[in-house]
């Protein structure tokens, strides 16, 4: 084996902690005792290189997802049915045309069946920054046309990453789907946090009898395969709703199976902290108990819970992902990375169509970016605590 | 020990209970009953059911009867003669029908299992004694990437590889002229052949969390101050690792084995629904599609039990170990 | 056949270069034994001669009757062996059997216009379609060597068929309309059935590969768990320790021929190992008694056994796409037809372009709609004919099927019996000015927003039901571009997917706007739900065919326009002879062409089949792959072969 790096010893704990935040996060010994802890874990946050990677492209990729009509080159619903499978088209430049594409006429070969593209090289779709195309409403409000990049002309044709069976473009599908499957983890988790918090807290916080029968519902939910449950809930959903509502139940769903390993953690927690000296010297202080529970025990439990929470949302967005795959979560023509992805999903489109596969990547970039950034929250939230957990 | 062992089996048996009422419910939640889904299926391919016949069908199998009922007539044949049902779909005892498709679940989660830990538990190790280094960023980015890809696209994806490349025959763990031979060598080589796929989706997306637990023990454990004396006292560091924090970070797999029963049943449903594979997952889905209630409760059924016991077994292990445990600390 | 090589391909990759001994092993074991060394003018397949050497059968002229029905071969006279590997998607479907081992009285004939002599060698009627008398073939015998005749078929009728407790209701098929049939048999080998009414499609049924089948039950073998042949007590005995409630459950337990491999058969194929096991394959194989010979008095089939595995979509179409699947249309996806044939080639295979059973995705109005207002706007024609020339179908068909799509509204095409000259084309075009101007006329006034409003005020809203499925046309994809179009003539509709069960129920709820359904045409007479309202599971007015269904008793009553419908069906079925059943027929036809109460959008152009170059014998004059044809069993299966190798 080779000789592994020695992490650094640490002769006195407490000193040493201050220390090696001090050489870690590059700042004086001052800045860091007098720092806010906040502060502190941010610090620490951004010595961690694949978090920080993360948290660039997650912010990015909810920039994109709440202005998709800007940044999508054109509506879910506009199609071309001669481009159906249309591969994508990597744009070209000249100094005449600037950016370019030619325009394809497509059919399909009675023969093969396979759809065939014969592009026109004298003609030229030109694309440009801030053109008029469909138009969408702004946030869900302002009314307008403007696209971020795209043909010039509203109503000519571009696949940039190709197109799907319909003729309509992927990347704006793809843009379009991430509005559902990025925020589908969130409203989750929220859920899933608010009963892991109210469950766990109580659990922990009392303990005894209340503990052990909140114990007993968990191992019963952990216990029962989660499949069935989602075939019978999901079917429960009341069939007339419409997409919307049926969305959100969805995520109901899946926070109400998400929510006991997030109360585990959070009674495990509270049991640490309970026993934990300044805790123990407020109670004798005669300090009340809501005051204890919210000035000193949420505060040092909520790095951690942030940090759950962002392992949980990739949980969420894949769980949806397969919900679509077993035919119970959303369908087209709503549009998400499960829905799409379940489109994906024949022979036909992986020997002939790959490209359809990509919003796959925006799952597993999503996937990973939230994971990237769970991690890095773990490891710096307790700043003042050991530098591994 | 034997008065918590006691205490652990009275909260078990509540538990069962309330799983086996909980199974029975969730099977019933969806609407329309097998025979509407049978009818449906007919009709998707070209077929039909009369009415009349129908009606007088649902009678017969008392679909129409009362929860409690139902679900007396049910759990009372289990626990009384071990009668697991009569599965609509496939008009034979439920009790057959799962135990001919469960070696085969077994043989998959655990192998399965221990690949995800011969890869996972190495790499986890590597992670943590060479913190912040490349290897450390490749594994929590192979380990991400792998948890994060939808495991029916990868399913299907090395299925297409296998036939484009390979020229192997998807689907099923075996080739046809093995399906239905005595056991032999080329019929295990034959299995293995069709076991990669599902064996390597399944585990590899179940590296992430593994690596990331041990990474993180790890750690705790090279922090800690007999570490430190012993590199003082001048051991190899390769023995230091072995010989003392290995063996305290992987304690917890260990005690907590048990646990693991539910996810050899989940992990593979969906795989294997891809891969058409002869285990339990994709009769699941099935009984549960088309409303079989009692082929979908015995399944249901069983995996929770084995859980509550897994789970129990875990916790006498623990407590065995750890005596905290048993006055109720931790 | 073409697996050895790549399973040595795929071993070599499994062991890496380490164990060459292992695969040199595993190689030779691969090869088959040649089983076609049977000489060309052998009369029976060496398996069997085997058997008969070892004393275990019957030398082939005791098992063959004393007139076997002589088939005629399609691609030369073939060479016995080999076994054929299937696949198929739900391991209930036993369309294997339907297919490959299809048995009946009579039977289609190869153009499958016709019924010609199969089991029975003479078969009359009488003029009114009310009797039927048959005449078995003499020394016909079940696989397990035991004689077939009459009895077994008054068995069926008189203690399966006519007994309420194991049939609750007659199936349209074995029902004039009132009642079942009583069955005589004056001799060993004569059965003669007798109706009330006329009957005329008896005929049909009994060619029908999924219906002909079931009267034939083997007397000898079933009446042991029959409790009015054997020991009630015992039965149940018997029946409750296999696990089932009621004695008659064990026996249909026990008649199944998909899955008790004991149960006696008449078919080619008997099933040996059915595919409940783990392993999830059926294996088929050949009926040693089989009454079937080729022109030089082989007996059939040529091929030795069948192998069925079930999958899943994908994993058929790329074992398809492999060449592993020898023969098979059943199951196989359109969408897979280009990468079909990008391995052609390559994989040894051919893909064959068989006709679907005319089958049309079509959006059918509730005509018998529970609000009274949509209820009478869905009757208006004018309604109809809007909704239609609203519809871009050449913009569907391009986008949707790159333009190959079969384009027309759902009614029997040229192919069928019933065909009309000059129906299926009305209001396809697209004119959206006439659409326009036809819900003008109805007092459908737009309102701010450009929808219209029913004419009691509301906005005209509809819901409009389906499956989600894309086996055949995309229907979410089809459905969404109706949507497009029919928000152009101010109609609004929403989508709304559903399960198949739930699809089911609410259609027999009578609880939907609008169905969307593919539609099989030619072949409506024998499932006439489709086009006439005959039971609550009707897909255009299932209140309608309550009513129909419960002789008034239930349901809603329809107007005089669709009685005429069911007068017509009534006349279909009860004609005396075939020009007035006919004529019933292309009633219907005209009467849905004349008011397209189901719009038609697009159909696929074609069913692949795949067809492995060693097989010979597969007819290539594209067939229908149709339900009511045993799909593959068109092809006349026992006549087809391996060429060897």
């Amino acid at each position: 084996m080779v000789q592994p790096q020695l992490p650094q010893a640490t002769p006195d704990d407490e000193a040493g902690t201050t220390a090696d935040l001090a050489t870690e996060t590059g700042r004086s010994s001052r800045d860091v005792a007098s720092a806010s802890q906040r502060r502190l874990i941010w610090w620490r946050f951004r010595k961690h290189r694949l978090a920080m990677v993360g948290l660039v492209l997650l912010v990015a990729m909810y920039v994109v997802a709440a202005f998709a009509g800007f940044f999508a080159p054109f509506s879910t619903t506009t199609y071309s049915g001669e481009h159906a499978y249309h591969p994508p088209q990597v744009p070209r430049f000249s100094l005449q045309e600037g950016l370019f594409v030619h325009p394809t006429t497509g059919h399909t070969d009675p023969e093969t069946l396979a759809p065939v593209f014969t592009p026109d090289e004298s003609e030229h779709v030109h694309l440009r920054f801030f053109v008029h195309g469909d138009s969408y409403r702004l946030l869900g409000l302002v009314e307008t046309d403007i696209h971020l990049f795209g043909p010039s002309e509203p109503g000519e044709r571009w696949y940039p990453l190709g197109a799907d069976r319909t003729g309509a473009d992927l990347l704006s599908k793809i843009i379009y789907g991430s509005q559902i499957s990025l925020s589908i983890g969130l409203v989750g988790v929220a859920i899933s946090l608010l009963l892991g918090l109210l469950l766990g807290g109580i659990s922990g916080y009392f303990g005894g009898t209340v503990d052990a029968v909140l114990q007993r519902v968990i191992e019963l939910f952990m216990s029962i395969p989660t499949l069935p449950l989602w075939l019978g809930l999901a079917a429960s959903v009341p069939p007339q709703w419409g997409p919307v509502p049926t969305y959100l139940m969805i995520t109901v769903i899946l926070s109400l199976l998400g929510w006991t390993s997030l109360a585990r953690v959070i009674r495990g927690r509270l049991l640490q902290i309970r026993d934990e000296d300044y805790v123990l010297a407020a109670t004798l202080d005669g300090v009340p108990t809501t005051r204890i529970i919210f000035r000193h025990m949420v505060p040092a439990f909520t790095s951690h819970i942030i940090a759950t929470v962002s392992l949980a949302v990739p949980a969420m967005i894949l769980s949806e992902t397969a919900l679509s795959f077993l035919g119970l979560g959303l369908r087209s023509p709503a549009v998400s990375w499960g829905v799409l992805l379940q489109d994906a999903q024949n022979v036909n489109v992986i020997a002939t169509a790959p490209w359809l596969l990509l919003p796959g990547v925006a799952v597993v970039l999503a996937v990973v970016a939230f994971n990237f950034v769970g991690d890095g929250l773990r490891d710096s939230a307790d700043p003042y605590g050991k530098r591994s957990t | 020990m034997l008065r918590f062992t006691i205490h652990r089996i009275l909260h078990v048996i509540p538990t069962l209970i309330a799983i086996s009422i909980i199974s029975f419910f969730i099977i019933q939640l969806p609407p329309g009953d097998f025979l509407t889904t049978q009818i449906a299926s007919l009709e998707a391919q070209g077929e039909s059911l009369d009415p009349a016949q129908l009606e007088a069908l649902r009678v017969r199998y008392g679909i129409g009867e009362p929860f409690w009922v139902q679900y007396w007539k049910w759990i009372s044949n289990i626990v009384l003669h071990g009668d697991f049902g009569l599965s609509f779909q496939y008009q034979r005892p439920v009790g057959g029908l799962i135990s001919e498709r469960l070696g085969l679940t077994v043989l998959l989660g655990l192998t399965t299992l221990v690949l995800t830990w011969a890869i996972a538990l190495p790499a986890g190790v590597i992670s943590a004694i060479r913190q912040h280094s490349a290897a450390d960023y490749t594994i929590s980015v192979l380990g991400f990437v792998a948890l994060a890809v939808p495991n029916f696209l990868a399913a299907l994806a090395l299925a297409y590889i296998g036939f484009r490349f390979f020229g192997q025959s998807v689907g099923g763990l075996f080739s046809p002229e093995y399906v239905n031979a005595p056991w032999s060598l080329d019929r295990v080589l034959d299995l293995f052949g069709h076991l990669w796929i599902p064996v390597v989706v399944i585990a590899l997306a179940g590296t992430a969390g593994i690596i990331r637990t041990t990474r993180a023990n790890m750690l705790d454990e090279l922090h800690k101050p007999y570490v430190t004396t012993a590199r003082a006292k001048g051991l190899p560091e390769g023995r230091i690792i072995r010989k003392y924090p290995l063996r305290i970070a992987l304690n917890p797999f260990v005690s907590t084995a048990g646990w693991n029963i539910p996810q050899i049943f989940d992990g593979e449903v969906i795989v294997a629904t891809v891969l058409a594979l002869g285990t339990t997952g994709p009769l699941l889905l099935g009984a549960l599609r088309s409303q079989d209630m009692y082929l979908a409760g015995g399944i249901i059924l069983i995996v929770a039990v084995l859980t509550v016991v897994g789970t129990f077994i875990s916790d006498l292990l623990l407590a065995a170990v750890d005596p905290r445990v048993r006055f109720g600390k931790a | 056949m073409t697996q050895s090589p790549h399973l040595t391909r795929r071993t070599l990759l499994l062991m890496g270069g380490g164990a060459a001994a292992a695969i040199l092993t595993a190689c030779s074991s691969d090869e088959p034994p040649n089983p076609f060394d049977g000489a060309e003018d052998a009369l029976e397949s060496p398996m069997l001669a085997e058997r008969v050497e070892a004393g275990e059968l019957p030398e082939l002229g005791e098992r063959l009757p004393a007139e076997p029905k002589v088939v005629e071969v399609h691609d030369g006279p073939g060479r016995y062996g080999g076994t054929l590997q299937r696949a198929q998607l739900d391991v209930n479907d036993s369309g294997a059997l339907t297919a490959f081992a299809a048995v009946g009285l009579l039977e289609w004939t190869w153009a499958a216009d016709a019924a010609e002599p199969s089991l029975a060698v003479e078969f009359s009627k009488n003029d009114t379609n009310t009797e039927f008398t048959f005449v078995l073939r003499e020394g016909l015998k079940w696989s397990d060597g035991e004689p077939f005749t009459s009895a077994d078929l008054a068995f069926t009728v008189d203690d399966v068929l006519r007994n309420p407790t194991m049939i609750p209701a007659a199936p349209f098929w074995f029902s004039d309309g009132d009642d079942r049939p009583t069955v005589e048999t004056p001799d060993e080998r004569t059965v003669i059935f007798r109706y009330n009414n006329p009957f005329a499609l008896f005929e049909k049924y009994m060619c029908h590969p999924a219906v002909s089948h079931q009267f034939l039950k083997p007397k000898h073998y079933l009446e042991q768990f029959h409790a009015d042949h054997a020991d009630p007590d015992e039965v149940d005995a018997a029946a409750k320790a296999a696990g089932f409630d009621s004695w008659d459950q064990y026996f249909w337990d026990r008649d199944n021929w998909w899955t008790n491999p004991e149960r006696p058969v008449l078919g080619a194929y008997r099933v040996a190992s059915p595919a409940n096991a783990q392993s999830g394959t059926a294996s088929l194989e050949r009926n040693p008694y089989y009454w079937k010979v080729d022109g030089d008095g082989r007996q059939l089939p040529y091929i030795d056994n069948i192998q069925v595995q079930v999958l899943a979509q994908d994993a058929i179409d790329l074992r398809a796409a492999n060449g592993d699947l020898n023969f098979q249309g059943h199951n196989l996806g359109y969408n897979s037809a280009q990468v079909f044939l990008q391995n052609e080639e390559s994989n040894g295979y051919r893909m064959l372009r068989w006709r679907n059973d005319a089958t049309l995705l079509s959006i059918c109005p509730n005509l018998s709609h529970q609000d009274e207002v949509l209820r009478e706007l869905f009757m208006e024609p004018d309604f109809r004919a809007a909704l239609s020339l609203a519809i871009d179908r050449e913009d569907m068909n391009t986008t949707m099927l790159g333009g190959l799509g079969d384009v027309r509204q759902p009614l029997a095409t040229e192919t069928s019996d019933y065909y009309v000259e000059g129906t299926g084309t009305r209001h396809l075009e697209h004119d959206v000015d006439r659409a326009n101007e036809l819900l003008d006329g109805l007092g459908l006034t737009r309102g701010s927003d450009g929808r219209r409003q029913r004419p009691d005020g509301a906005p005209l809203e509809l819901v409009l039901l389906y499956v989600d499925s894309t086996a055949g046309v995309a229907t979410s994809d089809a459905f969404t571009m109706v949507q497009r179009y029919w928000e152009e003539i101010g109609v609004r509709i929403s989508l709304r997917p559903v399960d198949p069960t739930l699809y089911a129920e609410l259609r027999v709820a009578n609880d939907f706007d609008l169905d969307g359904t593919p539609m099989p045409s030619d072949d409506f007479d024998m499932e006439p739900v489709w086009y006439v309202p005959t039971g609550n599971n009707s897909h255009f007015a299932p209140a309608y065919g309550q009513w129909y269904a419960t002789n008034g008793a239930e349901g809603m009553e329809p107007p005089e326009e669709i009685k005429r419908l069911m007068d017509s069906w009534d006349a279909l079925r009860g004609a005396p002879n075939d020009e007035e059943r006919l004529a019933a027929g292309r009633a219907i036809v005209t009467q849905h062409d004349e008011n397209v109460y189901a719009i038609g959008l697009l159909g696929l152009p074609f069913q692949p089949v795949i067809v492995t170059d060693d097989l010979r014998g597969v007819r290539d004059d594209e067939p229908k792959l149709s339900f009511y044809y045993g799909r593959e069993g068109i092809t006349k299966p026992e006549q087809i072969s391996f060429t060897g190798s």
